[in-house]
């Protein structure tokens, strides 16, 4: 929920580990994860998307939201740049779960890149995307409608009106989008959710 | 002093380095700051991490111990007719022969070798150790020393500093953002020159209207920006195509690539002031090898000479104003183990290289091997407190004279090691 948890909810939680008190024994995670989701902090608004993404959830949160085809090499190549090793685990302790280690100037470039090459994948037997498909399954046809959507999915639903305005300049200036006609319509549509999902934005859980 | 600091910080929260602003912001530093600034000189801090073994980088033959305690990876004694043998230095000190690269320095008075550096109460946690000597102090709370340096000082330059790798160091964390980039062949947004600049302007606008009134916002607009900038700044680099001066040749992989593009940024008048390259798998617990080719830890050694050889035949005069400090988080027990390797140990050696370094020369008493003479019977003491390699570095190169703000709670004593220094 949070980089920086309550001490009282980490010492209560603490406590629910160590004696259940519902018939679990001790140790047992169930009980340690309805006392988190349970409590008033996990809900609190301060607390939504109040962490970062790490590399694999940057990932797989892109494939799953817009259905792109998953390839295992494609998938830990591009993990790979993101600074995260697929199934690795860093000695002494693993990757960061903390939003510090994720945030500085090459992992975000690397989460725009990889952004594009999702956005962009289109190998028949591997990695792809088809964003224009996603959108015309969800009814949206309309610049403004496909923008909405993929910034709703990404953004949690909280955009603001700049970054409305900036996801859908991606379809370039001065002319109107035609989701069926255009020749490049795919790669337009393309091009915008490469944009969403670099966008800081997509980088809050 | 605080007034500067704050100054700057101020300078960094307002969009230092956004393409937009620079203009404005390089006219207000230059007015503002003009008394800080110095000429350009770039650092660039080589961490081997892992621990080097540094009674095999500056091999003490002279010292008989040497070689009653390790048995089987011990440096011979030098030996024109040995390739496996060290290079001597001093008549009691010599080479490892894998660095034989870099020995032509020693010789003409560039290269200074710093045979026991290390602190106080040590931590053989290579985490641990790592980050207190970043930090300039045995402290968890700190920002990066060289980041304290930045944000104490000024100067109007379009990128003062960045960490090669995939993630930034902690000697360069804090206050002050720096980027790290791991290639800046790739450094650049996808896709065709209108893309770029499309994508670009929408970046720079999601990223500027970050709010502050939530976790990690105000850190993603800092960093937003300052990618955006960076990425502007060396715009016009071709790392793709990028010919070394003097036939030099680098390395490949990573530390070659990265001391590679650290020369071409300099070149490209940026006003590159820092520059930290790390250089990996020194933790060597089994099979160190000694002196023969081939062996382990001299392959690692020939890594680090080609490329630092490398990095200052590209260069060439401008070494002069070049200062290369290479340093390690601890080095290794002196005794070998039952797996011929070495472990987690105290005193190491690190080096600096460079056209102001007073060097062929080997700074800091010996404090010699015989067992009563080291640490709990294992560990070889130091005599160089690192912080005044550092405290040397930012005083007599970097012109930084807040050596209290940099190593707090340390009395300096100053490694004489550069020529400008009385």
């Amino acid at each position: 929920m949070s980089d920086d948890p309550s001490p009282d909810l980490v010492s209560s939680t603490a406590e629910v580990f160590m004696n259940p008190g519902d018939g679990s024994r001790p140790g047992e995670i169930t009980p340690v994860l309805k006392r988190i989701f349970r409590s008033a902090e996990f809900w609190a608004a301060a607390n939504r998307r109040a962490k970062i993404k790490t590399p694999l959830e940057f990932v797989l949160g892109a494939a799953r939201a817009f259905h792109i085809t998953p390839d295992g090499h494609e998938l830990t190549r591009v993990m790979h740049r993101l600074g995260m090793d697929f199934l690795e685990f860093p000695v002494p302790t693993g990757y960061p779960e903390v939003g510090g280690h994720w945030i500085n100037t090459n992992s975000l470039f690397e989460r725009v890149r990889a952004a594009h090459d999702l956005a962009h994948a289109d190998s028949p037997d591997g990695l792809s995307a088809d964003p224009r498909a996603f959108a015309l399954a969800h009814d949206r046809v309309t610049a403004e409608g496909i923008t909405e959507l993929f910034l709703a999915i990404t953004h949690g639903g909280e955009y603001t009106e700049d970054e409305f305005r900036a996801a859908l300049s991606q379809f370039g200036p001065n002319r109107p989008f035609d989701i069926d006609l255009l020749p490049d319509a795919d790669e337009q549509v393309r091009r915008v959710l490469a944009a969403v999902l670099g966008f800081p934005g997509n980088q809050y859980q | 002093m605080m007034n500067r600091r704050t100054v700057l910080k101020g300078l960094v929260a307002g969009g230092l380095g956004l393409p937009a602003l620079s203009s404005s912001l390089t006219w207000f530093v230059r007015t503002g700051q003009a008394q800080s600034i110095s000429p350009a000189r770039t650092l660039v801090v080589v961490f081997l991490r892992g621990g080097c073994d540094g009674l095999n980088v500056c091999v003490p033959y002279g010292d008989p111990a040497y070689y009653d305690l390790r048995p089987t990876i011990a440096i011979a004694p030098p030996d024109p007719a040995d390739l496996a043998s060290a290079l001597d230095l001093d008549g009691f000190f010599g080479l490892h022969p894998g660095l034989g690269a870099i020995k032509r320095f020693y010789d003409d008075g560039r290269l200074a070798l710093f045979p026991a550096v290390h602190y106080p109460q040590p931590s053989r946690s290579h985490f641990d150790s790592q980050h207190f000597i970043e930090s300039g102090a045995r402290r968890k709370d700190l920002e990066g020393w060289l980041n304290r340096h930045l944000a104490s000082t000024s100067r109007p330059e379009r990128m003062r500093a960045v960490g090669f790798g995939k993630s930034l160091p902690q000697s360069l964390r804090g206050s002050v953002v720096v980027s790290s980039i791991d290639n800046l062949a790739s450094f650049r947004v996808p896709g065709n020159q209108s893309e770029r600049d499309n994508l670009l302007a929408a970046l720079q606008t999601v990223y500027r209207e970050q709010p502050s009134d939530r976790p990690h916002r105000a850190a993603m607009r800092e960093v937003g920006e300052q990618l955006i900038g960076d990425l502007d700044a060396v715009a016009g680099i071709d790392a793709d195509r990028y010919p070394p001066d003097n036939g030099a040749v680098y390395p490949t992989r990573s530390f070659g690539r990265h001391l590679q593009q650290t020369a071409q940024l300099i070149k490209a008048g940026l006003g590159l002031e820092i520059a930290t390259v790390d250089l990996g798998g020194w933790d060597t617990h089994e099979g160190q090898g000694g002196g023969q080719v081939g062996s382990r830890h001299r392959h690692m050694l020939e890594r680090l000479a080609s490329g630092l050889n490398a990095f200052a035949t590209d260069l060439g005069d401008r070494m002069d104003d070049v200062l290369v400090i290479v340093c390690t988080e601890f080095g290794r027990t002196v005794r070998e183990n039952g797996s011929r390797g070495t472990d987690h140990g105290m005193a190491s050696t690190w080096l600096a290289l460079g056209g102001q370094v007073d060097g062929g020369q080997i700074y800091g008493s010996w404090p010699t091997l015989e067992t009563g003479n080291l640490v709990a019977g294992r560990f070889l003491p130091y005599t160089i407190d690192y912080r005044d390699i550092f405290a040397t570095v930012a005083a007599g190169f970097l012109g930084n004279s807040d050596i209290d703000y940099l190593f707090p709670e340390y009395a300096f004593s100053p490694t004489k090691f550069l020529r400008h220094e009385s």
